[in-house]
């Protein structure tokens, strides 16, 4: 075979590979804005969620064994479905010198339009429950910060998150 | 056959079943690698950017038709190499040899050490908003960095607040067998020059 021809061969088969796609991507693609402009999909679960959405709507708690269990009444107003699978966070109001963990006892999931009573271990480390309370109703800032797995509808995001002076919604 | 031969034979085989495989070389994984809710898988054949499963960033015509000149050029590459290696009687088998399974998993790197240090650093220069929000870019992105992307709310939501999102950026398994049959067509070129000049 000619010595010649066996190194032409793949030359030529290369710039046909390197010719051939981008004219046919260029010839479908219709103009040169859509060549060569990326297209963006931004999920709907994350432009149409609101974490507003979710209100409190009572707070009530019993004591058992020097513990705390706050029974939190939730309503979902957005068009998501939204949960949480996990919840293991430090709360701490300082202008009240409260300081505690909240564990969520059981994953809840929150249908749109729907209501739920969601239980959660209060461990109090300093102040009183009372004044947690009472701080909680009134809507006044507290710190928080931990680990969630939160519930977007099909999907679970897991993060560690902490946020000041965040005012629970009522 | 020579023993040159052998190892550009194995380079080749890998690498023809590495390109027409495709996927991801590079991976950042955020969340759960088993359930990730970010997913960006980077190539020289592909890009995926997902967001929840679902395709946020479609490449535009330009960079799908580069990704497959890359598949095809590495495609021809180890065919050549495979030919060449073959056809070990005739004596212009050698002129098939060629070093593309080393060249592209090394430009690759170069191009991602590149990308993630000096596009990411313009764009949180000339774009403060992305410096404010995700401060720690750069090392997330950087492979076998950070564990950790933050997200500052505060630029965007006005809470002072801030999340950290598990993160995982890795060179993938393929990547690892495209540099491993890079090395061997490296050795087996170097082998074949030293042969060659005796």
């Amino acid at each position: 075979m000619n010595e010649r021809l066996i190194v032409w061969v793949p030359r030529l088969i290369t710039i046909i590979a390197i010719i051939a796609p981008l004219t046919f991507y260029y010839f479908t693609s219709g103009s040169l804005s859509n060549f060569i402009m990326p297209v963006l999909n931004p999920p709907q679960e994350f432009i149409s969620f609101d974490p507003s959405s979710i209100r409190i709507i009572s707070i009530n708690y019993t004591t058992t064994d020097g513990r705390y269990l706050l029974n939190v009444e939730l309503f979902n107003s957005g068009n998501n479905k939204v949960g949480l699978n996990k919840l293991y966070a430090r709360i701490t109001v300082p202008s009240s010198n409260i300081d505690g963990k909240i564990i969520l006892q059981a994953p809840f999931i929150l249908e749109s339009g729907e209501k739920e009573s969601v239980h959660i271990l209060f461990l109090l480390e300093k102040g009183s429950i009372e004044d947690l309370m009472i701080i909680l109703e009134k809507g006044s800032p507290v710190n928080l910060s931990g680990n969630v797995t939160l519930i977007l509808n099909s999907i679970e995001i897991p993060f560690e998150f902490s946020i000041s002076n965040f005012r629970f919604p009522k | 056959m020579e023993k040159f031969r052998i190892l550009y034979l194995i380079s080749g085989i890998i690498f023809l079943i590495i390109s027409i495989a495709g996927g991801a070389w590079w991976e950042l994984i955020g969340g759960e690698v088993s359930k990730p809710f970010l997913y960006i898988g980077f190539s020289p054949f592909d890009f995926k950017f997902e967001i929840l499963g679902l395709e946020f960033l479609k490449p535009p015509p330009l960079i799908i038709g580069l990704f497959l000149c890359e598949r095809l050029l590495a495609i021809i590459g180890s065919i050549t190499i495979i030919a060449g290696s073959l056809l070990y009687k005739k004596t212009w088998s050698q002129r098939l040899f060629n070093l593309r399974p080393f060249i592209m998993p090394v430009l690759f790197i170069v191009l991602i050490l590149i990308g993630i240090t000096i596009i990411i650093s313009s764009a949180q220069q000339y774009i403060p908003i992305v410096a404010e929000v995700l401060p720690n870019l750069n090392d997330a992105l950087m492979p076998y960095s950070s564990q950790y992307l933050t997200i500052n709310l505060y630029p965007i939501l006005y809470i002072d607040a801030s999340l950290k999102i598990k993160t995982l950026s890795q060179f993938t398994f393929k990547f690892w067998m495209a540099l491993f049959s890079g090395l061997l067509c490296l050795v087996a070129s170097t082998i074949r020059r030293k042969e060659a000049k005796k």
